[in-house]
């Protein structure tokens, strides 16, 4: 009785602590991943090319064999952060759609990307008043989506508490895959990239 | 009399050359009916003509209160005369000293009788134009003018600077008349003509461009009550107040109002207004708001009319949607309404549309024709019905026939008082029951039972752009219930089609009006019959009968996430089973290609249709990958097709696992195009 209480006590005080760090360079890279698509450039798309010859038909089965094969490797080497949840797909969905409705706005310098990686009307005094409007919210709504994307990004992994690190890691990947001639905000002062 | 009340001290009378050519008085301080004259010399000049002259010359006037912020210095007055009961000066001339105006110099003049002193500058330069002012002091009463013509406003905003509002460019002409007792106004008016006026707050919310204004303000004191009335019109120009854009260049803008002012209270009583955006809509009504911690609206009786919806909604309804779920959404057609608020709250509601269309840019609602008459109260025993028709509404690619809604709206509910039919895509969809319930600090409840009967899936196919259907779907919708943002059936959905059923079950949805809507849903195949089904793909032809499910299917946006498949002949089946070349190399290609090597090419070649025993196809779908099974399991691979008969033909596919987005380009290949050839 007394030796298994002593082991229960061991037992106790045997506190194993595990921490887990947040993930800087994964986020780095997610963050990159997601900006990119959601500030591609839609590519006009070429049609298949109907009535392949036999030898074409063996070529992509070929590829197809080959990406199936990459593919399965990178699924099991895996990324450290998980960015594929219903959520972060709806807020990446919202912000893709948007982004062309967004990028005249950047161009014209009616907004900018500010230190934290969300978008601010620069100067809004300054945006003709039949669009004032529209930039005011586009604004809003694509920053209440980012707000979203952090937040979602760290449930999926687990880690709630994640979102403000998350957000600052993208606001340094918004300034750099900002395009030139985009305005960026920073110690208060804009400038234009 | 005002010679008593003159404080003077005669410095000298001045001779000068000529002999009393002229003399002059130097008084310290006048000081009368509220005016004060310091440094004043009086002289009397052209002594040897028989008309003298009387000259005035002031260091400083101060004018009565509360006009006192005007100071006149350096005053010459050429023309003045002093009389027992009355000084008067008829021309003079002085530099003008006030904390808001500032003018080099004006020309003025004043007569100060025992009672009632007026005053009058003209000549007045303000921000590039020139000024009028005149008063009059009664006794307690006074009264003043002010005349401006063409005032640059851009002028006034660098002599005035303020935070508020930023004028860059414009013209004002102005009129204002403001009289009152001792310090306190009882009587204005105001009539000023804006004419290209831009300008805008710091924060850009409140904005115009180029406006042309014509207004007059009328208002008067009495008994604790302002009384006022006035009249503005926006004859061209835009004006911006977040998130309205009005641009009024060709379409004026008009508002009258009349209302009265509690001072105590706090209280505005609008007896009547009118705001009338012409060839778009008018708003009048009467109102009564109470400004005690806020705006309280006690009492509002608005009416609302428009011939055109069409400008009603890209002004005045677009920019409120704008980045909503229902942003694109516009409207046509004519409609009146009337709105009753009672403390805070909507008392009633009528709404009587006619001939309106909604059109969505995001193609996912359109009516066309409606009309109706909706009636609602927040009373709970209200029982007046709102009826509601259309021609033709459109929910995505669904297009449903004409109908007519009766229904009951009062308080939070909604409910259908008939039971309509409205024709769907050859057929018909029957609403048994549709109820519709707000909760508090939720999501509204929706229930909906009714049938679908002889839907025609060749429509249906067609208005989704789906390879051709046919045959037709009917079956009762259980019960429809959407609640927490989610869509779901209770029960199932049966699709009869190709001789066969079709079963839906747990089917839900959520999100259906997001970027990203989901869709659950599990269906049973049976028995449908392989050659309609065929017949209608450009697959190639196959008999015999197919059955399988696809379960826990999941789609975001319309695109499968996730499921698990199962298609294939059904182990009970005894019907001709054959199948044609076209379908065979097709079968090959989904497989994932080199499926047709088990027999030589020129073999295959002279046989039109193969024999079967059993065909069959699953997948998995996981994370964007595709795990496929056959009928059976071979050394190499998986059976997708077992040989029976003679020509015996076996397809095997090789690769087990194939990208979801692969798979679907290789099917899109097969239905776009009938040109694989097997040499």
């Amino acid at each position: 009785m007394k030796k298994l209480s002593i082991l229960g006590a061991l037992w106790l005080t045997a506190c194993v602590t595990i921490n887990i760090y947040f993930p800087a360079a994964a986020a780095e890279k997610a963050a990159d991943e997601i900006i990119k698509e959601i500030q591609k450039v839609e590519p006009q798309k070429s049609e298949p090319k109907a009535g392949l010859s036999d030898w074409q038909i063996a070529t992509y089965q070929a590829l197809d064999k080959a990406i199936n094969l990459v593919m399965s490797s990178a699924h099991a080497d895996g990324a450290d952060l998980n960015i594929d949840s219903a959520e972060i797909r709806q807020a990446r969905a919202s912000m893709e759609a948007r982004f062309s409705t967004l990028l005249p706005h950047y161009q014209a310098g009616y907004i900018g990307i500010q230190a934290d990686g969300s978008l601010a009307v620069r100067d809004p005094a300054s945006v003709p008043l039949q669009i004032r409007n529209q930039v005011s919210k586009l604004v809003s709504a694509e920053n209440q989506d980012r707000q979203a994307l952090y937040q979602a990004i760290a449930n999926a992994n687990g880690h709630p508490e994640w979102a403000a690190q998350i957000k600052s890691t993208f606001a340094a990947r918004w300034v750099s895959n900002a395009q030139s001639g985009w305005w960026i905000q920073s110690s208060g002062s804009w400038k234009q990239k | 009399m005002i010679r008593r009340l003159l404080a003077v001290i005669i410095v000298g009378i001045v001779p000068v050359a000529h002999a009393f050519d002229a003399v002059s008085l130097d008084i310290e301080a006048v000081a009368t009916q509220g005016w004060s004259l310091q440094g004043a010399t009086i002289a009397l000049t052209e002594l040897a003509k028989n008309q003298q002259q009387l000259a005035l010359t002031v260091k400083t006037v101060v004018l009565p209160k509360p006009l006192d912020d005007l100071s006149l210095v350096n005053l010459r007055c050429t023309s003045f005369t002093w009389t027992a009961k009355q000084m008067a000066c008829n021309k003079g001339r002085a530099e003008l000293h006030s904390t808001y105006w500032q003018s080099p110099s004006t020309n003025f003049s004043f007569q100060i009788d025992q009672k009632r002193s007026t005053f009058k500058l003209t000549e007045l330069s303000l921000a590039g134009t020139k000024l009028a002012v005149e008063g009059v002091v009664d006794g307690d009463r006074w009264q003043l003018q002010i005349k401006a013509k063409q005032v640059d406003v851009a002028v006034l905003n660098r002599l005035f600077p303020q935070q508020f509002f930023a004028l860059t460019a414009g013209k004002i002409d102005l009129n204002l008349n403001v009289s009152g007792i001792r310090e306190i106004p009882e009587k204005f008016t105001i009539t000023a003509h804006l004419e290209g006026l831009t300008g805008q707050t710091a924060n850009g919310k409140i904005a115009t461009e180029g406006l042309m204004l014509k207004a007059n303000l009328e208002a008067s004191y009495q008994n604790g009550f302002w009384q006022g009335q006035s009249k503005a019109k926006i004859n061209g120009g835009a004006i911006y107040m977040e998130p309205l854009y009005l641009d009024a260049n060709g379409q004026s803008i008009q508002l009258d109002a009349q209302a009265n002012w509690d001072v105590v209270n706090q209280r505005l009583d609008i007896k009547s207004a009118r705001y009338q955006h012409a060839n778009v809509a008018s708003l009048s009504g009467n109102a009564a708001l109470q400004f005690k911690d806020g705006i309280n609206i006690q009492r509002a009786d608005l009416n609302l009319h428009s011939e055109n919806l069409v400008p009603v909604s890209t002004i005045y309804l677009t920019p409120f949607l704008a980045q909503t779920a229902w942003e694109g959404i516009t409207l046509s057609g004519k409609a009146r309404a009337n709105i009753a608020i009672n403390d805070q709250a909507l008392e009633t509601l009528t709404a009587v549309f006619d001939g309106v269309s909604v059109n969505d840019s995001a193609g996912r609602l359109h009516v066309d024709e409606g009309s109706g008459t909706i009636n609602w109260a927040s009373n709970a025993l209200f029982n007046e019905p709102s009826t509601l028709a259309w021609q033709q509404l459109q929910i995505y690619a669904l297009p449903m026939g004409p109908a007519k809604l009766a229904f009951l709206t009062q308080a939070s509910n909604f409910s259908l008082l008939n039971k309509p039919r409205i024709p769907f895509l050859n057929g018909t969809i029957a609403i048994n029951q549709f109820s519709w319930q707000a909760q508090p600090q939720q999501e509204p409840k929706v229930v909906f039972t009714g049938s679908l009967d002889q839907v025609s899936l060749e429509q249906l196919s067609k208005a989704l752009n789906w390879t051709p259907l046919s045959g037709s779907i009917s079956g009762q919708i259980p019960k429809v219930e959407y609640s927490n943002k989610t869509l779901s059936l209770a029960g199932e959905l049966l699709i009869h089609v190709f001789d066969g059923v079709v079963k839906i079950s747990n089917l839900a949805s959520s999100g259906l009006f997001t970027a990203l809507p989901k869709f659950h849903a599990d269906l049973e195949i049976d028995n449908l019959d392989m050659e309609q089904l065929t017949g209608k793909f450009e697959f190639g032809g196959i008999t015999g009968k197919l059955s399988g499910y696809v379960r826990q299917l999941y789609l975001e946006n319309w695109q499968p996430i996730s499921f698990y498949a199962w298609l294939g002949t059904p182990d009970d089946d005894n019907s001709k089973h054959r199948i044609s070349q076209k379908a065979v190399k097709n079968i090959a290609n989904i497989g994932g290609g080199a499926a047709a090597d088990a027999l030589s090419r020129s073999f295959l070649s002279f046989f039109e249709t193969f024999g079967y025993a059993k065909l069959g196809l699953g997948c998995y779908l996981h994370e964007g990958v595709c795990q496929l099974m056959g009928v059976e399991a071979t050394p190499s691979g998986y059976a997708i097709i077992t040989g029976g008969g003679l020509p015996r033909i076996d397809v095997i596919g090789y690769n087990p696992r194939v990208d979801w987005a692969v798979l679907m380009e290789r099917l899109k290949r097969i239905t776009t195009s009938d040109e694989v050839i097997i040499k």
